[in-house]
């Protein structure tokens, strides 16, 4: 069993990068959480609440389906594999103008290795389409694994 | 919203590119696909991820300036 914290951490971190980008977080809040996330340790709920503020109204809305807590691992699985993409497509949260690659990147894909290196994997997903991944969240999978891929990161093994 | 935001290549030298992001300038690794100076990229983990053809990358930062 994920400890919820840190198992949403791992999907929500390549977000931190983008945030930080639309100066929507601070460089010090963005040091911590990625010192953090690096180290697999929790960081407070309240600051992730704070920083992932799109990403807790989607959970909250499918922690209510399930009848669970939104902190519920399973939630939080369900949300990023199965639900995050969707919303992506329906425009929510101003992605509805957004130009396609750009979407592309901010969905979650299921892929597989087709080449990896010491601090990277090159992913094969949806039918031909690869991309370059930094491994460092995922760091016990190797060529022909299958994994979940979010922005520029591998994040966790798929079954 | 996480859409990331993309960058101009103003240099190459040995695999690594400049980009130019407005507000600073990062450097990226080059590992796989081609780019030239004048893309548009993305990068993150210091790794170059995507590029982002000239007509979406320009149209996007116009919104995102407006925004």
């Amino acid at each position: 069993m994920h400890d919820p914290v840190t198992y949403f951490m791992k999907y929500a971190f390549p977000c931190t990068y983008v945030l930080k980008e639309q100066g929507k977080i601070s460089q010090a809040v963005f040091n911590r959480i990625e010192k953090a996330t690096l180290a697999s340790k929790p960081v407070p709920k309240e600051i992730l609440e704070k920083t992932y503020i799109n990403a807790f109204r989607r959970l909250k809305e499918v922690a209510k389906t399930m009848k669970k807590d939104y902190w519920d691992y399973e939630v939080i699985k369900e949300y990023f594999q199965n639900h995050h993409n969707n919303y992506i497509m329906d425009g929510d949260g101003g992605y509805k103008d957004a130009p396609e690659i750009l979407k592309d990147l901010c969905k979650i894909h299921k892929g597989k290795i087709v080449d990896a290196h010491a601090d990277f994997f090159v992913v094969s997903y949806d039918g031909g389409k690869t991309r370059v991944v930094a491994n460092f969240l995922v760091p016990e999978a190797k060529k022909g694994d299958k994994v979940f891929i979010h922005h520029g990161f591998a994040v966790e093994p798929a079954d | 919203m996480c859409l990331s935001y993309p960058g101009k290549i103003i240099e190459i030298k040995k695999g690594m590119a400049k980009v130019d992001y407005g507000r600073e300038i990062r450097e990226g690794r080059i590992i796989a696909g081609s780019y030239k100076k004048g893309d548009y990229v993305v990068i993150q983990g210091k790794i170059l991820i995507e590029k982002i053809p000239k007509k979406d990358a320009e149209k996007w930062l116009k919104m995102m300036k407006n925004a």
